[in-house]
């Protein structure tokens, strides 16, 4: 088992080196860099310029630049952002900061929701209950979260008057929107994978051997259906986590929430690399880790994975 | 016999009795694409043109009003759905053909090939899509072409799976040992054996990469970085007119619901298409692609 769960974190961590050369190579693509991008303004001078790159480095090779670039990221360090003579760690402490909290409470309020709703689902299976809560939340997932986002201030902002319809500062009242409209986007999503997980242990051939035993439907459930749908459970909050980091993006735009997906979009507009970079990075090491533990919970939580690997 | 190709006939896939839902997800998604093709035809004034006050409210002659520098909103919603559906569409044509080259090669040759664009397929995923649209912009600036580009890099790695998964279920069936027994070239077999009998998964799949693509066209230009003022989007439309959603909300809410009905129009389809059993792999999973 050990071994098991030892090869994906290897192989999590070689996807996660791999994405960072990636990002680090696709940025170096870009005409210019960043010394001639802030130097488009002042009138370039070949000599201004030499020095500029210099003092950024830009003169090194690009793979001595990756190392350099990768030691500091690992390190908290991302390099100065190209205008300001700011390191780009500290202006995103605070974004960080206010995007961990809507994630956390966005993630902490969406597991009870999509997991009632989709073992209700699953249970109640081709009754017009189960019809009813399909049908929403196929529409919810369908919709772009910008458009969920949209609906909520119309109502709640503007003709309720309840809410601000800008989150530009923290507060408990700015917050609601936002996370609010993360859960409504994302709960159909692992609420319709839980289902499809309950329905397959419902399906299988224990659950039969225990009604066939004549055991009541409300222990089978109890004792089969609801264990065994736990894994599948899991592996859905985890895909559903992993995507997250990209949702929050349209979303913070979307109330101008001062988070990291909004720094990207600006960072994105400015070409600012580092600050690029360091988002990006962060974004795919919590994408790749969500998906890791997903897998580690998989391999922890099956009997049969785990005797497999002891052998 | 000559290599006839893949034919997508319309009978064969819409034998199927379709759903009380499917059916309006047939009607909600004809709706966006019928105004993204003859909507210009009927638009009273130029998408570009100012022709008023910024935010002035709906009237006789501006049914939805003016938008925020004064152009008349339902001409350029008219003329809005164009890009908004045809970006998407040929990103992830390009990038869907691709990976099923690539995913019925790596079925065809297994062994380092197959190795190989595995590694490849799993690294590109590690990257949320949204975000990988974004890095590439980011290098390379913002144009239409580089969303082109992040639609089918970030197509292309689930087209390959889903190909290579459905192809390996059936390289080995008696059909396709007798093709190879008879001595047919492989060009032969792959068009004539394997795409016909992969497509109905395929085109499941398909559905939900469009839908994902749209989105990513719209998500982009709603934040500014996909399409570029003065032109008209729906995406763009949306994000540009947002701030006065209370004074003047038709240039925000007529395209977020044309957007809408669209991806949930396909996703309806979708559905009945997967309970109907014809999606083969893809029959039980409860996977809807969301990018933004």
């Amino acid at each position: 088992m050990i071994r098991l769960v030892g090869v994906r974190i290897a192989a999590g961590i070689a996807t996660l080196l791999a994405a960072s050369i990636i990002i680090f190579a696709v940025m170096q693509i870009l005409p210019g860099d960043a010394a001639t991008a802030l130097l488009q303004q002042q009138a370039s001078n070949k000599k201004v310029l030499a020095e500029l790159r210099h003092q950024y480095g830009l003169d090194r090779p690009a793979p001595v630049r990756y190392l350099k670039w990768i030691d500091g990221a690992v390190h908290g360090n991302f390099g100065l952002a190209p205008g300001s003579e700011l390191p780009v760690t500290s202006l995103l402490r605070t974004p960080l900061k206010n995007s961990t909290i809507l994630l956390a409470i966005t993630l902490l309020l969406m597991f009870p929701f999509a997991l009632v709703i989709g073992v209700a689902s699953a249970l109640r299976r081709q009754s017009w209950i189960d019809g009813g809560i399909q049908t929403v939340v196929l529409v919810l997932a369908s919709l772009p979260s910008f458009a969920v986002g949209i609906a909520l201030i119309v109502l709640f902002a503007f003709t309720w008057r309840l809410l601000p319809a800008v989150s530009f500062t923290l507060s408990a009242r700015s917050l609601v929107l936002p996370v609010a409209t993360l859960v409504l986007g994302w709960v159909p999503l692992t609420a319709r994978m839980v289902r499809a997980g309950v329905v397959d242990v419902l399906d299988s051939d224990y659950v039969q051997m225990a009604r066939l035993k004549g055991i009541s439907e409300a222990k089978v459930i109890r004792r089969h259906v609801l264990p065994n749908a736990l894994v599948p459970s899991i592996q859905a909050f985890a895909l559903t986590a992993a995507s997250m980091p990209a949702g929050i993006v349209i979303v913070e735009f979307l109330y101008s929430f001062q988070g990291v997906g909004n720094a990207l979009v600006e960072a994105v507009a400015n070409r600012d690399t580092a600050t690029v970079e360091a988002i990006t990075l962060i974004l795919v090491v919590v994408y790749v880790l969500a998906n890791l533990l997903s897998d580690v919970a998989t391999v922890l939580l099956t009997p049969r994975l785990r005797t497999q690997a002891a052998r | 016999m000559p290599v006839r190709g893949l034919r997508f006939k319309a009978s064969r896939l819409g034998r199927l009795n379709l759903t009380p839902n499917a059916r309006i997800g047939v009607v909600l998604f004809l709706l966006p694409v019928a105004i993204a093709i003859f909507g210009p035809f009927f638009a009273p004034y130029a998408p570009d043109e100012i022709i008023g006050n910024a935010f002035a409210a709906p009237s006789q002659h501006h049914l939805l009003g003016l938008d925020f520098v004064g152009r008349d909103v339902l001409s350029r919603f008219l003329w809005g759905g164009r890009t908004a559906i045809f970006i998407a569409l040929i990103g992830t044509a390009l990038g869907y053909t691709l990976g099923v080259v690539i995913g019925l090669l790596s079925a065809h040759r297994r062994g380092w090939v197959d190795e190989l664009f595995g590694r490849l397929t799993d690294l590109v995923l590690a990257f949320p899509a949204l975000i990988l649209a974004l890095l590439l912009l980011a290098a390379f600036g913002t144009s239409i072409e580089v969303v082109v580009i992040a639609i089918v890099v970030t197509t292309a790695p689930g087209a390959t799976r889903i190909s290579r998964a459905a192809a390996l279920e059936i390289v080995d069936l008696p059909y396709v040992e007798a093709a190879k027994a008879r001595g047919e070239r492989t060009a032969f077999i792959t068009m004539r054996e394997i795409l016909p009998n992969i497509r109905r998964p395929l085109l499941v799949d398909y559905g939900l990469r469009l839908t994902a693509a749209i989105l990513l066209v719209a998500g982009l230009s709603f934040l500014g970085l996909g399409l570029k003022a003065p032109a008209a989007d729906w995406g763009l439309m949306i994000g540009e007119n947002r701030v006065a959603l209370t004074v003047q909300p038709w240039p925000v809410l007529v395209p977020t619901i044309a957007i809408a009905c669209l991806t949930i129009g396909i996703n309806l389809v979708l559905d009945g298409y997967r309970r109907g059993g014809v999606a083969g792999v893809l029959e039980d999973s409860a996977e809807t692609v969301r990018v933004v």
